[in-house]
C-alpha cells in the first residue's frame, strides 16, 4: 500500500510517502525550489517521493490531501461576504470560486496521478500526525494552530487505528492568529517570526498581563474567543487593529527599530498568556480524555516553551509533539488517516524516533562534484575516525563548520544532518555566527546538541527531546553562553547515536577532547534561505557565508582552500519570493 | 457583530459552499464568469508604467561627481547597472552636440558590449570630420530587457540629459506583456473555439496594431515635441533563425494533425529530392490546415523560392514564419513583427520623427539579398557588420539634422574600425552558445565557433574550459572550467557564462566546440566526451533520469517536467533524448508513460542510436515497462534515445478543452501531445 501524502496551497509545501504504513520518505517543496515556504503544488517532493522509492506513478494507491476543500471554500465565502469583508477578501473569494476544482485538478493534471484522492480535514491531519507516530496506543490529542478550514483549535483523543475529535474552536477565534497578530504588532514577519518573539520573551517582564488577556475569554469547554474589535485579520489586509494599538498604549514596531523593554514586555506576557490558555486546554483534555499520555501538533505545538510547561505543569505525564508540527507536517497526517481509511489498521505502531527523511548524495557524487571544481579537499572516506577529530580540530579552534551529511531532516529544525556547529562554550560563538552567516536578532540564542547518555549532566532533563521541541533549564557546569538563554533555559536535541551515528560520534569524539558533549546547532542557512538540500547547496551557503569550514559527507573544505574565484562567481543569494504573505498571515 | 450574526453567516456559506462543488455548481461558477461577475469584484490591474523619477535616468542619478554636475551611477541601482552602459557617469551637457541611444540589447550590442557598442560607433560616425575634437557625444542609454513601457518613461526621462537628438533603436521585446488579462482571456476562449487557433492569432494582431500603435503614435508625438526623435526599424535574422522548440503545428481541426504530419514529412523529403512543386505543394496544404499559425509550412514554402532563385517571395514567407507563432505567449526570443514595423513606418508622416528603416536600408545594400548570419549573432543582435551598418544608416540621417555635410552609409561603416580581435572572437563564441540554448542547428552553432576561432586563436583556451565546466558534474560557478574560463576570458564573457548559463547536456554545442577545435588545430577533441561520461554516464550504481532538467535541451523547452506538469510531455511525434554511456554493459530503460488518445488501441516505441528496442500499447493510464538494450547497440560516449509516439494527437475535444481553460484563466496548451512519460531511467547492466 503505497500512499502519497501533500499539504500545499497554504505555506511550506511537502510531500511524503507511506509504503504500507511505514513512512518512508518527506521533504519539504521548498528545499528543491528554493523558495522560503513555497506555497506551490509540491511537484517536485511528489518526484522525489516516486524516485526514492523506486515506484511508478501507477504503484500509488492514494493521494492523501491534508485540508477539506469544501469545508476551506465555505470559509473563503464567509470571509468574503462578511460584513467586515474588504476588497482583498472579496477578490481572493473571487479566484478560489474561478479556482473552484484547484486541489483535484492539480494532482490530476499537474501531477498527472490517476487514481484515488482522500481529503483529510486540516486538524484532523495534524492529529493524526502526532498521534500516529507518536507509538502510544491510547492518547489525548490537542491540535492548535492559526487556521485549518474552519477549526483553529481541536480537542480529541487516539486509540489503536482511531482518531476522534469531540471539541473545535472556530476561525476566527484563533490563540495562533492571536500570537501572529502580535508578532505582526511587535515588528516581525506574520508567518515566520512567531518564533522570535518566543525568544525575546524571556527579557520581558509579563506586565502586559491584563493587555493581552484583554483580547481574549476563555469559555467553558475548551472554548474561548477572540475581542475582534482588536483584530483586522478577517481583511486579510493587516492583523491588528487600530483599537489593539490603542489597548497596548504604543505604536507598532517598525521591523527596523530597536527592540526596546516596552517589546520585551508584551512579548512576555504575550506567551505568558499562551502559556496560561495551553495550560488550560491540556487540563480541559484531561478532564475529558483521562489519561497519560499527550499528542500535540499544529503551528502552536512548536511553541516550544510552552510545551515544556504543559509537561511540566500539565496532568499529562507524556507528551508527543510532531516534529513537522506546522503545514509540512500535514502531508503526514494525512497519509495515515488515508491508510486507515483504505486498509483499516494503524499506519504505524512505533513511535518516530528520528526525521532523517529527505534526499542524500553518496560519497561519488560529492566526489564526482568536487572533482569538476578546482577546490583542495581534504578526504576522508573510509577514515571516518579520522574525519571526526579533524571537524573536532577545528571546532576547538572556535571555528564555525557547515554539516552536510546524511539525508535531509523533515521539519524546520536542522537536527545534525544541515546544520551548522560550533563549541558552545566560546563567549562570542553566538555573535560570530550571527555575524557570519544567520544574521538574525541578538537576542536569540542558539539551540544546543547533547548527547542523551549525558545530557542529565547538563540539562533538567529526565527524557529524550531528539526534535528541539521542548525547552528546560541548563544545570551544566560549564559555561555555555552561545546556548543559554537570558533565564538559563535551552533548546536541547539529544543524540542518540543508534538513531544518529554519526552525529553522534562527533559528539563523542568533541567530548573526549574537550569534555564537553555539546555542540551548538544550527540550520544550515543563511537569512532567508530555505536550509540547504544538495551538496552544492551547502557548498553555495558556505562560499557566501564565510563559515570556517564545511563538512559534506567525508570531505572537508577549508575556508582558506576555497578558490578566490568562487566568491566572485557564486554571486549573492537570490531570495525567491514565494508569494507567502508576511504582512498577514495566510489565511486565503 | 454576535454570536448567533457570525454562527448563521457561517452555516449560509457552509450551504453555498457544499452547492457550488454540487453537482451544478461548477455550471454556476461558469454563468458568474460569463457574466464576468470575478471582474467586477476583481480592481483592475493598475497601469505598469514606471512613474518618472524626477532627476533620474535609467540608473544614473542628478548629481555631482568630482564636483562636476551631471548624472552618477545610483548606489542603490547596482543590482540593475549591468543591463546598462559601464559609465559610471554622464556629465551635465556642455558645449557639445549631444544624442541620446535608447533601446534594447540589440542597441546595447549585446555580445560586444562594452568593448565594441552602437554607442561608441555612431559616435565615432558622427565625429568623422572632426575626430579630435569630438563635437558630438553619444549618450549610451540602451538597456538590455527594456520593455516598451519602460522605453517610454525612460525617453522622457532623457529629456533632463538636454539632447539634440534622440535615437530609438527598439521593438524586439513589444511582445511582452501580450498574454490575456481580465475579460479578455473569455473573449479569447471563444475566438479559440470558434475560429481554432487562427482566431486567437488574429485578436492578438489586432491588440498589438491598437495597443501599440497608439501608445507609440502618441508617444512619439510627445518626445518630439523636445527633441527630434530618429527611430529605428529593426530586422531580424531571417534566413538562419530557426523557431526554438519541437512544439509546431497548434491544436488544428478534427483529422487534420496527422495529415499535417505527413504533409510535413513529404515536403522535406521532396525538398531534399530537389522536387521543388510538389515539395511547394505539401507545404500549402499545411499552411492551409494551420492557417498560417505554424513557422514550418512557410519555411517550407520559403526554402522552395530561395531555391528557385526567388527572394522576394522568399522573404514575405520567412517574416510570416517569423510572425507565426504571435498566438503562442510563451516564451520566446526577442523579435520585431511585421505589425511592428508597419506601425512605426507609419510614423515618417509625424512631425519630428525621422524613421530609419533597417529592413530596407540592409536589402539595399547587400543588393537584395536576405538577412542573415553575415549580419546577425542570433535573432536580432548584431555582428559587427551588422552594427556598423545600422549605425550608418542613422547617421547618414542624422549627419545633415547635426548641420554636416550629407555622406554615404556605405562609406560610413566602412570607415569604422573592427572590434578587437579578442573581442569579436568572445561575441562570436557567447553567441555559439546562446544559438545552441535556444535549440538552433549545428550549422549555425559550429559557424560562430569556427568564426570565434578565426578571430582569435586564444579563443580555444576559452572553449576548452567553457566545454570542461559544462560536462562536469559541478555547477557552473565552482567549477574548474569556470575558474579557468575567468583567466582566459574577458570579464563580459565570463560573467554571462557562469551567471546566465544553462546548465544542460549540450550535444549539439558540444559537437560543434569539437569539430571547431579539431579543425582548427588538426587534432581529436575526444576529451569532452570523458569528462561528461564521468560525470553524467549511466554505471550500474549510478541509474540516471533523463527527465532531470539537465537533460533539457533549450531555454524554451516545455517538454520537461516543470511547475504546470509534473512529468514529460511530448509535444512532437519525436521525443529525442541524449545520455553518456560505455558500450561494455547492457543497459536497461524503464519508462513510465501513457497516451492521451482515449478508446484507441496503439502503441509506441523506443529506438537507441536509431535502433528498435521495443515497443509497447499505450492507453490513457500509466503503465511502465522495461527494456534491454544490449551493449552491442551502444556507443561509447553520446547515444540517442527516441521515444515515437503515435500521431494521433488531435483528440476533437483538444481546442474544446483549452477554450475552457482559457476561459477561467488556467494555464491552457494550444499545441497537441502526443504522449506523456513520468520516468525515464537507464540503468547499466555489467555483462
Amino acid at each position: 500500500m503505497n500512499i502519497i501524502g501533500i499539504s500545499a496551497h497554504y505555506h511550506d509545501s511537502a510531500s511524503c510517502l507511506l509504503q504500507d504504513g511505514k513512512l518512508v520518505c518527506a521533504v519539504e517543496e521548498e528545499r528543491f525550489s528554493r523558495k522560503k515556504h513555497d506555497p506551490g503544488l509540491p511537484w517536485r517532493s511528489f518526484r522525489y517521493c516516486l524516485e526514492q522509492a523506486g515506484l511508478s506513478i501507477a504503484d500509488i494507491d492514494c493521494v492523501a490531501y491534508y485540508e477539506r476543500p469544501d469545508m476551506k471554500l465555505s470559509r473563503h465565502i464567509w470571509m468574503g461576504i462578511h460584513p467586515d469583508s474588504s476588497e482583498v477578501t472579496r477578490e481572493k473569494l473571487a479566484d478560489q470560486l474561478r479556482k473552484i476544482d484547484q486541489v483535484e485538478r492539480e494532482i490530476r493534471e499537474v501531477l498527472g496521478y490517476q487514481g484515488r484522492i482522500e481529503y483529510v480535514e486540516h486538524h484532523q491531519a495534524h492529529a493524526a500526525s502526532a498521534f500516529f507516530f507518536s507509538g502510544f496506543n491510547e492518547a489525548a490529542i490537542l491540535t492548535v494552530d492559526g487556521v485549518g478550514e474552519w477549526a483553529t483549535t481541536t480537542y480529541g483523543s487516539g486509540k489503536g487505528r482511531e482518531v476522534k475529535r469531540f471539541e473545535e474552536v472556530h476561525f476566527p477565534h484563533s490563540l495562533g492568529l492571536l500570537y501572529t497578530t502580535m508578532t505582526a504588532y511587535l515588528g516581525f514577519r506574520a508567518n515566520s517570526g512567531e518564533y522570535k518573539v518566543m525568544g525575546l520573551a524571556p527579557y520581558g517582564k509579563p506586565n502586559r498581563l491584563d493587555q493581552i488577556r484583554a483580547l481574549l475569554t476563555p469559555l467553558e469547554d475548551g472554548q474561548y474567543r477572540l475581542n475582534m474589535e482588536y483584530f483586522e485579520f478577517i481583511q486579510a489586509k493587516r492583523m491588528y487593529s487600530d483599537k489593539l494599538i490603542e489597548l497596548m498604549g504604543r505604536p507598532p514596531r517598525n521591523p527596523d527599530e530597536e527592540t526596546r523593554q516596552f517589546h520585551k514586555d508584551v512579548a512576555c506576557s504575550l506567551q505568558a498568556v499562551l502559556e496560561e490558555y495551553l495550560l488550560g486546554m491540556a487540563r480541559y483534555l484531561y478532564e475529558r480524555v483521562p489519561c497519560e499520555s499527550l499528542c500535540m501538533a499544529g503551528g502552536v505545538a512548536l511553541n516550544c516553551v510552552a510545551n515544556g510547561r504543559i509537561l511540566r505543569e500539565g496532568p499529562f505525564a507524556r507528551l508527543f509533539v510532531q516534529p513537522a508540527a506546522s503545514d509540512a507536517g500535514g502531508s503526514l497526517g494525512a497519509a495515515a488517516v488515508a491508510h486507515v481509511r483504505l486498509k483499516g489498521e494503524r499506519p504505524a505502531r512505533e513511535r518516530q524516533t528520528q526525521v532523517y527523511l529527505g534526499p542524500e548524495s553518496d560519497a561519488s557524487e560529492i566526489l564526482q562534484i568536487l572533482r569538476d571544481s578546482s577546490v583542495e579537499a581534504l578526504d576522508f572516506r573510509d577514515r571516518t575516525e579520522a574525519l571526526m577529530e579533524a571537524v573536532v580540530d577545528r571546532l576547538v579552534e572556535g571555528k564555525v563548520i557547515g554539516w552536510h551529511q546524511g539525508r535531509m531532516e523533515f521539519g524546520p529544525r536542522a537536527l545534525g544532518s544541515r546544520s551548522i556547529l560550533a563549541d558552545p562554550r566560546g563567549p562570542d560563538m553566538r555573535d560570530r555566527i550571527n555575524a557570519l552567516v544567520k544574521k538574525r536578532e541578538s537576542f536569540r540564542p542558539f539551540a544546543p546538541s547533547v548527547l542523551w547518555e549525558h545530557a542529565g549532566d547538563h540539562f533538567d532533563l529526565d527524557h529524550p527531546t531528539p526534535f528541539m521541541l521542548e525547552t528546560c533549564q541548563v544545570s551544566s557546569d560549564l559555561d555555555l553562553p552561545a546556548i543559554t538563554h537570558v533565564n538559563g533555559s535551552a533548546r536541547p536535541q539529544t543524540v542518540d547515536p543508534r538513531v544518529s551515528p554519526r552525529y553522534a560520534a562527533l559528539l563523542e569524539a568533541f567530548h573526549r577532547r574537550t569534555g564537553c558533549p555539546i555542540l551548538l546547532n544550527t540550520s544550515f542557512n543563511m537569512r532567508g534561505e530555505p536550509i540547504v538540500c544538495t551538496p552544492e547547496d551547502a557548498i553555495a551557503c558556505f562560499v557566501r557565508s564565510g563559515l570556517d569550514a564545511l563538512v559534506v559527507g567525508d570531505f572537508i573544505i577549508d575556508k582558506e582552500n576555497t578558490p578566490v574565484m568562487w566568491k566572485r562567481l557564486v554571486g549573492p543569494l537570490k531570495r525567491r519570493p514565494s508569494g507567502v504573505s508576511h504582512q498577514v498571515y495566510t489565511l486565503l | 457583530m454576535s454570536h448567533d450574526y457570525e454562527e448563521m453567516l457561517k452555516s449560509h456559506a457552509i450551504q453555498t459552499a457544499r452547492q457550488l462543488l454540487g453537482s451544478t455548481g461548477a455550471q454556476t461558477v461558469r454563468t458568474m464568469e460569463r457574466l464576468g461577475v470575478f471582474e467586477l469584484i476583481k480592481k483592475p490591474e493598475p497601469d505598469s508604467t514606471p512613474p518618472i523619477e524626477p532627476g533620474l535616468v535609467g540608473v544614473w542619478k542628478a548629481g555631482e561627481h568630482e564636483g562636476k554636475p551631471g548624472f552618477a551611477r545610483d548606489p542603490e541601482r547596482e543590482a540593475e547597472w549591468s543591463m546598462w552602459a559601464d559609465v559610471p557617469f554622464i556629465p551635465a551637457r556642455s558645449g557639445k552636440r549631444r544624442i541620446a541611444l535608447i533601446g534594447e540589447s540589440v542597441a546595447r550590442g549585446y555580445f560586444y558590449d562594452p568593448y565594441f557598442t552602437p554607442a561608441m560607433v555612431l559616435e565615432r560616425m558622427l565625429n568623422r570630420g572632426s575626430p579630435a575634437r569630438a563635437e558630438t557625444e553619444v549618450i549610451d542609454l540602451a538597456r538590455n530587457d527594456l520593455k516598451p513601457l519602460e522605453l517610454a518613461s525612460l525617453a522622457q526621462a532623457a529629456m533632463a540629459l538636454q539632447p539634440d537628438a534622440l535615437v530609438i533603436f527598439a521593438g524586439n521585446n513589444w511582445l511582452h506583456g501580450l498574454a490575456p488579462k481580465g475579460l479578455e482571456s473569455r473573449i479569447l476562449a471563444s475566438l479559440l473555439q470558434r475560429e481554432g487557433v487562427a482566431g486567437v492569432q488574429a485578436f492578438y494582431r489586432h491588440k498589438l496594431a491598437e495597443e501599440v500603435g497608439g501608445q507609440a503614435a502618441e508617444g512619439l508625438r510627445r518626445l518630439a515635441a523636445y527633441a527630434p526623435v530618429f527611430l529605428i526599424i529593426p530586422e531580424f535574422n531571417l534566413m538562419d533563425w530557426r523557431r526554438e522548440e519541437g512544439a509546431d503545428a497548434p491544436l488544428l481541426d478534427e483529422g487534420q494533425t496527422a495529415r499535417w504530419w505527413e504533409c510535413r514529412a513529404h515536403a522535406e523529403s521532396e525538398l531534399n529530392a530537389g522536387r521543388l512543386d510538389a515539395a511547394e505543394g505539401y507545404a500549402r496544404q499545411m499552411t492551409a490546415m494551420d492557417q498560417g499559425a505554424a513557422a514550418s509550412g512557410l519555411l517550407l514554402l520559403a526554402e522552395c523560392k530561395i531555391r528557385a532563385g526567388e527572394p522576394g517571395q522568399a522573404r514575405a514567407f520567412l517574416e510570416a514564419a517569423r510572425d507565426a507563432h504571435l498566438w503562442d505567449t510563451g516564451v520566446k526570443t526577442p523579435r520585431t513583427v511585421s505589425i511592428i514595423q508597419d506601425i512605426f513606418r507609419q510614423a515618417r508622416v509625424a512631425p519630428g520623427v525621422t524613421v530609419v528603416d533597417l529592413p530596407a536600408f540592409f536589402a539595399n545594400q547587400r543588393e537584395g539579398s536576405l538577412p542573415d548570419r553575415r549580419l546577425f549573432l542570433d535573432y536580432c543582435h548584431h555582428t559587427a557588420e551588422g552594427i556598423r551598418l545600422a549605425m550608418a544608416a542613422v547617421a547618414e540621417k542624422l549627419l545633415p539634422h547635426l548641420g554636416a555635410a550629407e555622406c554615404d552609409a556605405a562609406a560610413l561603416a566602412r570607415e569604422q574600425p573592427e572590434p578587437a580581435a579578442e573581442v569579436e572572437a568572445s561575441a562570436r563564441f557567447a553567441a555559439a552558445i546562446h544559438c545552441a540554448h535556444w535549440g538552433q542547428s549545428y550549422d549555425i552553432v559550429h559557424h560562430h565557433c569556427v568564426k570565434a576561432l578565426a578571430a582569435s586563436e586564444s579563443m580555444a583556451k576559452a572553449m576548452n574550459a567553457y566545454a570542461r565546466m559544462q560536462t562536469g558534474a559541478a555547477p557552473s560557478w565552482m567549477s574548474l572550467g569556470a575558474t579557468e574560463l575567468a583567466d582566459v576570458a574577458p570579464p563580459s564573457l565570463t560573467r554571462y557564462l557562469t551567471k546566465y548559463n544553462l546548465k544542460s547536456f549540450d550535444h549539439t554545442l558540444m559537437e560543434a566546440i569539437g569539430n571547431a577545435l579539431s579543425e582548427k588545430s588538426g587534432a581529436s577533441h575526444s576529451g569532452f566526451d570523458q569528462h561528461r561520461l564521468d560525470a553524467y554516464g549511466v554505471a550500474p550504481q549510478r541509474p540516471v533520469n533523463l527527465l532531470d532538467a539537465v537533460y533539457r535541451p533549450n531555454w524554451t523547452d516545455r517538454q520537461w517536467p516543470s511547475e504546470d506538469h509534473a512529468y514529460f510531455r511530448a509535444l512532437a511525434p519525436v521525443s529525442n533524448f541524449f545520455f553518456m554511456a560505455r558500450n561494455d554493459w547492457d543497459l536497461d530503460i524503464t519508462i513510465d508513460f501513457r497516451g492521451v488518445i482515449s478508446g484507441e488501441e496503439d502503441s509506441f516505441c523506443v529506438k537507441v542510436n536509431d535502433w528498435e528496442v521495443g515497443s509497447d500499447s499505450l492507453s490513457m493510464h500509466w503503465s511502465r515497462a522495461n527494456f534491454t538494450v544490449p551493449a552491442a547497440i551502444l556507443l561509447y560516449g553520446v547515444n540517442k534515445l527516441a521515444l515515437h509516439w503515435p500521431v494521433k494527437a488531435d483528440e476533437p475535444s483538444g481546442l474544446k478543452l483549452a477554450a475552457d481553460r482559457l476561459a477561467r484563466a488556467l494555464p491552457y496548451n494550444l499545441y497537441p501531445v502526443f504522449g506523456e512519460a513520468h520516468a525515464l531511467v537507464l540503468r547499466s547492466v555489467p555483462i
